[in-house]
């Protein structure tokens, strides 16, 4: 019996030895990717970019960083087989894992761009919380740029999306959370869209609407994607917007909104008529004819602004319908609260049955000095 | 003045064993074996003793110098001896001999055998403890003598209910030991057991208090002790309040406290002297450090053999750095710099301590600086291995922290083998094996197996002692009034 037992003990002790499916990755043999992108070549190939980092703590110096950044491309027919490729050409493991942001070239964003993210969501290690966004050039153009003049600093163009979305300029997009849009036949969402400007730097240009799983190639500025966003009520820490009130005295108010609190009705008459009314509290930052303790001026500031957002917003509505991009998540609404409206209109362009219109009322609840 | 004596005048009724003859040629007519003559009022005594183990002064002026005006041949009451008994059997005459006494023997009636106490003490003076050092606590350390010992922990605990039971053990060599507790504090069951384990130990002889713990304790073949070993009489009277019972070995300056649970390994005199937030707080850290001592060098592993996805970005690029000139893995890496570490710990104690402190500058600084830079080892590991050594040197007691020694080896090799899963079930392993550990019956991991919530206040943290009115379950007999607070309530005036 005891002899017996001790064989038991034995066999659990070396089964896992036996198992042979050792998955050690030693970290000193990764070539750990900081920044991808995709492309599709002439031939209709994927072409893969990447920039692998390297650091180097100089011993005689005194451990001195020197980094260097090398810049690596593979072509397949597949996104596996051209990171194959590019496996094949580094010393080292290529290990996209540590990626925290990917960059869609337009080409491929054009497509279905789950043909690309399916690679990346079977690996079990990825960054979810990766960002993405799509360039109005190819990805390789702006990555060979970013790895000759961005070195230093670490995470360049995951710092240049944070700072965005915190001035709610875009949506807050990941890896993980663009995939309930990708897949939800009731919303769609926008990326972050990239462009080198007249002096050669890259910069967040607005946001490229996307409608279902491809580029609708139109995108938003900066200032109507923040309103977008209001209008979706995911407003960031802070919402800064700008309006001219008046063009020939050059007068106008910077404000930054509070808080957002939305209505919307749904009804059906020969369209859908989806009425938003949109409250916004805004606080002034910037107006230089001032007197703001005076109850007219506030007044005439809310109307004005009002008046300004709500024909902004009317071309916003106007931008969207355009191109079947249902950012604020009408058809998700009517799936969940009336489904039978969504019953008449599900389809793929079920957003040509929408009409939107909005209302925007602003309060104004604070004059912006504050001590 | 005459001291008091141990023993009643009583007449020597059973006659006449002590052979002179026979109790020489037992100890072997060794030639430290002295033998005197003295004749005194008509009388001829004979004094024999050893003159290693006697104090001359004492035998000249409290034995002899009496004996010989002696009027009365009284000897229980003219001399001035200590402790004067009367030798029985040449057996008990020779472990008198042997414990320093001295026998005196009445030569014409060769019958009545008296012991008489004059040992030599070449015992040091009483000093601050060397290893469990204190901030605030008593500059007070146990002694080598027994006797001292057992007056260091009465002076600190003074109680009617301070019982002291003494034990000889060694069949070939004898040591005595002492049982030391407080009559209503202690649980009965366990002092039963105590005694009736140091009843059973029939060693040919004791080395050292090692050899009577390997004897009692309940499990033998686990790294944890589950005896706390103390050299501060003030950390023995503080457990000897709390129902513990202590044992004390002659010869040796630290005493045993048992029964011992996980949680008091790392309880300092200091916890309760500073106040005590201050006392959980350094509580806390210790558990804290004796966790990332066992756990971190696996972690480690695990991080940059299997899971480096986890490591922030910015430091991956520079552990990356530094790794990719070691040749090793990171488990041979890390072997290397923790065996070198134990290396450098082992010769430390050895050296005299003002060679030490160059040695540490040039074992620790320069050995690590240049094993990095010759690319021996990454500075990941280097600062992996320094701050688990750290940790480890923040256990108040030597032998838990060299636990996690013995531990931390198998948890790096499951970890190098598994990664986190490796941990993940080593842990799990060290945490069952804990909770089936007992010290005299009583569960080694209380109060957390079983858990006891309300015995936390005095294990994980601490918490007022005016708080601790209710008795933890290890000491049933623990009684305090209940509110030493009591001013407060009175207290109506308020600040002025």
């Amino acid at each position: 019996m005891r002899k017996r037992k001790t064989k038991l003990v034995l066999l659990f002790f070396i089964l896992p030895l036996l198992a042979g499916c050792w998955d050690e990755r030693l970290l000193k043999n990764s070539r750990t990717v900081y920044l991808s992108g995709f492309d599709l070549n002439e031939n209709g190939d994927y072409q893969i970019t990447s920039i692998i980092r390297d650091m180097n703590i100089s011993e005689s110096s005194r451990g001195e960083i020197s980094i260097s950044n090398k810049l690596v491309t593979g072509n397949g027919s597949s996104i596996k087989e051209a990171s194959v490729t590019i496996d094949r050409s580094v010393a080292g493991n290529y290990d996209p894992a540590k990626g925290r942001a990917l960059i869609l070239g337009i080409d491929v964003a054009k497509g279905d761009i789950y043909n690309v993210l399916d690679a990346v969501y079977r690996d079990p290690r990825v960054d979810l919380n990766a960002k993405i966004v799509v360039t109005d050039n190819s990805a390789n153009e702006i990555i060979t740029h970013l790895s000759e003049n961005e070195v230093e600093k670490g995470g360049y163009l995951y710092e240049l999306i944070h700072s965005s979305e915190i001035n709610s300029e875009i949506q807050d997009i990941t890896l993980r959370s663009i995939r309930t849009y990708l897949f939800d036949e009731g919303k769609d969402f926008m990326l972050p869209y990239l462009s080198k400007d007249e002096d050669n730097k890259v910069k967040i240009n607005g946001v490229a609407l996307f409608h279902d799983q491809s580029f609708t190639g139109q995108f938003l500025t900066p200032a109507e994607s923040t309103l977008l966003l209001l209008f979706m009520e995911t407003k960031s820490q802070q919402a800064l917007l700008t309006e001219q009130l008046d063009k020939e005295a050059n007068v106008s108010v910077s404000y930054n909104v509070k808080s957002v609190s939305r209505k919307l009705k749904l009804e059906k008459k020969d369209k859908v008529h989806a009425d938003i009314l949109l409250e916004l509290d805004v606080e002034i930052v910037d107006y230089p004819p001032d007197h703001l303790n005076k109850q007219s001026r506030i007044s005439f500031l809310e109307r004005q602004l009002s008046k300004i957002l709500t024909e902004k917003a009317d071309a916003l509505f106007k931008k969207l319908a355009e191109n079947q991009s249902d950012i604020l998540g009408l058809g998700r609404e009517m799936i969940a609260f009336h489904p039978s409206i969504w019953e008449e209109i599900k389809g793929e362009n079920y957003y040509e049955q929408i009409l939107v219109n909005p209302t925007v009322k602003v309060n104004v609840r604070s004059s912006g000095i504050t001590l | 003045m005459r001291l008091k004596r141990n023993k009643s005048k009583k007449t020597l009724i059973n006659q006449a064993n002590i052979s002179l003859e026979n109790i020489k040629s037992q100890l072997n007519h060794t030639s430290d074996l002295k033998e005197r003559e003295i004749h005194s009022n008509g009388q001829t005594y004979i004094i024999l003793y050893i003159n290693s183990l006697v104090d001359q002064e004492k035998l000249e002026s409290k034995i002899i110098k009496p004996l010989t005006k002696m009027e009365n041949n009284d000897i229980l009451n003219e001399l001035y001896s200590q402790e004067i008994s009367t030798a029985e059997s040449n057996k008990t005459a020779t472990n008198g001999l042997l414990d320093g006494y001295c026998l005196l023997i009445k030569k014409d009636r060769n019958s009545e055998g008296f012991l008489l106490k004059t040992n030599a003490s070449t015992h040091r003076e009483v000093s601050e403890p060397v290893v469990e050092k204190t901030i605030l606590g008593a500059k007070v350390g146990f002694v080598e003598s027994l006797d001292k010992n057992i007056f260091l922990l009465r002076a600190v605990t003074k109680s009617t209910d301070f019982t002291v039971k003494n034990y000889t053990l060694g069949s070939s060599t004898t040591t005595n030991v002492s049982l030391v507790y407080l009559e209503h504090m202690a649980n009965p069951e366990i002092i039963k057991k105590v005694e009736q384990r140091i009843k059973s130990i029939t060693l040919d002889s004791i080395r050292s208090e090692g050899d009577i713990q390997d004897c009692i304790e309940d499990h033998t073949l686990t790294p944890f002790p589950q005896l706390l070993l103390t050299e501060r009489p003030d950390k023995a009277s503080a457990n000897l309040k709390d129902g513990r019972v202590a044992l004390i070995t002659d010869g040796s300056p630290t005493v045993i406290i048992l029964p011992a649970t996980f949680m008091t390994f790392f309880q300092t005199p200091d916890d309760y002297i500073t106040r005590w937030w201050l006392g959980s707080f350094f509580r806390f850290i210790r558990l804290f450090s004796y966790i990332i001592a066992l756990i971190l060098p696996a972690l480690y592993i695990a991080f940059v053999s299997f899971h480096y996805e986890v490591i922030p970005l910015e430091l991956v690029y520079s552990m990356q750095s530094s790794l990719s000139y070691v040749p090793f893995r990171p488990f041979i890496e890390l072997m290397i710099m923790q065996l070198s570490f134990e290396l450098l710990r082992e010769a430390s104690i050895r050296l005299p301590p003002s060679v030490a402190t160059t040695f540490g500058i040039v074992g620790g600084l320069v050995v690590g600086t240049a094993m990095v830079e010759a690319g021996i080892v990454s500075y990941g590991g280097l600062i992996v291995v320094a701050l688990t050594s750290v940790s480890s040197f923040v256990q108040p007691n030597i032998e838990m922290s060299s636990s996690i020694r013995v531990l931390g080896f198998p948890l790096m090799l499951i970890a190098a083998i598994f990664g986190f899963f490796g941990i993940v079930i080593g842990v799990l392993c060290v945490l069952i094996h804990l909770s089936r550990l007992t010290s005299f019956g009583f569960p080694y991991f209380s109060p957390i197996v079983p858990l006891n919530i309300k015995d936390f206040k005095d294990t994980i943290i601490r918490i007022p002692s005016w708080m601790m009115y209710k008795q933890p379950k290890d000491s049933p007999h623990f009684k305090q009034e209940k509110q030493s607070r009591k001013w407060k309530l009175d207290d109506s005036e308020g600040p002025y």
